[in-house]
């Protein structure tokens, strides 16, 4: 299986998009995934950083407009709330391995 | 025996005295790391962790502190050549919100406690059914804690400081109540409201500035937020906005000497230095947040661990609003507004600088008001400017100070402020420029005039937050019919608001 990087999207790339880089720095690997950068950004500054060609999934906790972006997107209030983590790493997890 | 007394008297104040002196020379980025580690411990995180976050945030405050100089070793020169230059004096620099987060927390007397204090005013409310919300989302704090932080500065009185801070924590608390069914509809949140330092109190203030609005001819223009953003494009990211303003403040303060090639050099360093400052300066609050994580989660269980079987909604930052198309685009249209608005308002002070990215959090809260409009919001915003200007260049010379006490090194070079967040909010103009027990008894009447008026009128209430007719009548059915889980009725009166009031068919 290949490295993949993760873009974390929320509005200013400082509090929300932490939070869940965190958990998914933890919770990833956990479950067998070869994670390499795990990066953060605004949501105005994501379709810059994703067109480097760098990025394998977007992880966002605001609302972004998913025509924008030719990788798959998951839009999570999960990683904050506590409530609905496991499915959520399940989706991610998934996405990860097409 | 008087001689011992003395002796044991002097010995304790001279035992407080050292104390006082030890917190003096350690300083915030060692102080605080401390304070941290204790609150973590008491909210059972792990030590090996609890420890780790500590370090973090003592990390933070150090980069923190670098970014600030260099913002005031490169910008605060500048801006003062361009009032020698251009006649404009606007002394109070805008350091914007990441400074204010760190200024807020890193007053030693009063900052992070905050933190307990309203996680236990929180706790009982919810307990009581005076809220819905649960606010796990700690960093926002800072509001809180940045409110007080500015009464204490002019009042001395710790006593007051917290009351003012808890004051604006019970109204987020309320407003998020409030905003909660239409945030729901609107962002497709469930569960989830916002109960934000920011984005609250403008959201409050905008709804009857954009009651008028919309009796205007303004009210039928409609315009492409998608169309706008696309325009902007790359252009519309902070970096290329700090670039914008540095070059102009740059321009400004050598528009005398304009065909000098050594002008240009010091123009083209401003405009890179107002764009890294820009870039770097949320980095390096994130490194705060990073620490902040575990405790945040600790606080998280610890909350909602007590009210599984409660309806709840879990309190959140606005940041997960606004990526939303008409909250950006609303942002980028209202740049260049505060810009020339703080040229032309008679009496404004503020220089601005990063807070011209944090109008997502201004809008944020609108959106469902004005059903994502950007006409309607960009008018009413350009309103809400006005007293934005005032009130933060009134505030600034506490931020100021407050900025000091929290060992931020400004070098002496002049006032700063953070205009958006919060310096410039209506919360801040009611409860730390008035004197503090006016402020507490007028902002206990407001939140406790929409708390009553919440109960009495909840299906109304709702939609003038913005949400449907619908939405608005299954919350009502959800939250404000049968017992509640607290004390406190959920609903005053008896009959449903707004079929009673419209329909009048049931009686």
């Amino acid at each position: 299986m290949t490295t993949k990087n993760i873009l974390v999207v929320c509005g200013t790339s400082v509090a929300t998009s932490t939070v869940v880089k965190e958990a998914l720095k933890e919770k990833l690997p956990e479950r067998g995934l070869d994670i390499g950068t795990i990066a953060k950004a605004k949501a105005t500054e994501a379709p810059g950083k994703v067109s480097s060609g760098n990025f394998d999934l977007i992880v966002t906790t605001t609302q972004l407009n998913q025509d924008k972006f030719d990788i798959p997107v998951i839009h999570t209030t999960a990683f904050m709330t506590g409530i609905g983590q496991d499915e959520v790493l399940d989706d991610i997890a998934a996405a990860l391995e097409d | 025996m008087a001689v011992p007394e003395v002796l044991l008297q002097s010995g304790v104040s001279s035992l407080l005295n050292s104390i006082n002196s030890v917190i003096q020379s350690l300083g915030v980025s060692v102080l605080l790391p401390i304070i941290i580690f204790l609150i973590a411990l008491a909210f059972r995180v792990d030590v090996l962790k609890a420890a780790r976050s500590s370090i973090l945030i003592g990390i933070g405050f150090i980069g923190i502190n670098l970014v600030i100089g260099l913002f005031s070793e490169n910008i605060s020169p500048l801006a003062q050549q361009m009032v020698e230059v251009t006649g404009i004096t606007l002394p109070a620099v805008d350091v914007g919100w990441p400074a204010a987060a760190a200024i807020a927390f890193g007053i030693a007397e009063l900052g992070v406690w905050m933190i307990p204090l309203f996680v236990a005013m929180n706790l009982v409310l919810f307990a009581i059914g005076f809220t819905y919300t649960l606010n796990v989302d700690i960093w926002n704090y800072w509001h809180f804690a940045f409110i007080g932080g500015l009464v204490y500065m002019s009042t001395n009185n710790w006593l007051y400081s917290v009351a003012v801070g808890l004051t604006l924590g019970l109204f987020v608390l309320v407003a998020a109540d409030w905003t909660q069914p239409a945030v729901e509809e609107t962002f497709d949140t469930p569960g989830i409201s916002i109960p934000h330092g920011t984005s609250a109190p403008y959201a409050v203030a905008a709804i009857p500035i954009h009651w008028a609005v919309d009796k205007t001819p303004l009210g039928n223009i409609e315009a492409d937020p998608d169309a706008i953003q696309d325009r902007f494009g790359i252009l519309g990211e902070p970096i290329f906005v700090g670039l914008a303003i540095g070059l102009v403040i740059g321009i400004a303060a050598y528009s005398n000497a304009l065909f000098v090639a050594e002008s240009w050099y010091a123009i083209l360093t401003a405009g890179i230095s107002f764009a890294a400052v820009m870039h770097i300066l949320p980095m390096m609050v994130g490194i705060l947040m990073e620490g902040l994580t575990p405790l945040s989660e600790s606080i998280r269980n610890f909350m909602t661990s007590r009210f599984e079987d409660r309806d709840m909604a879990i309190g959140l930052d606005s940041a997960i609003l606004i990526g939303h198309e008409s909250v950006i685009a609303s942002s980028l249209l209202i740049v260049p507004i505060a810009i020339v608005m703080s040229i032309i308002l008679p009496g404004n002070d503020v220089l601005w600088g990063i807070d011209l990215a944090t109008f997502p959090f201004f809008f944020a809260l609108m959106v469902p008001i004005m059903n994502g409009n950007i006409v309607k919001m960009v008018v009413t915003g350009t309103i809400l400017l006005i007293p934005l200007h005032y009130i933060s260049s009134a505030v600034a010379p506490l931020l100021t100070q407050a900025a000091g006490s929290a060992g931020f090194d400004l070098a002496g070079r002049g006032l700063i402020t953070s205009p958006v967040a919060d310096a410039g909010s209506p919360a801040t103009g009611v409860l730390a420029l008035i004197p503090a027990p006016v402020a507490l008894a007028v902002g206990l009447v407001i939140v406790l005039g929409i708390w009553v008026a919440l109960r009495m009128w909840p299906q109304r209430m709702y939609m003038v937050a913005g949400a449907s007719e619908e939405k608005a009548r299954e919350t009502v059915e959800r939250r404000h019919t049968g017992k509640g889980g607290g004390l406190l009725p959920n609903k005053l009166g008896s009959s449903a608001d707004v079929t009673a009031a419209e329909g009048r068919s049931d009686d």
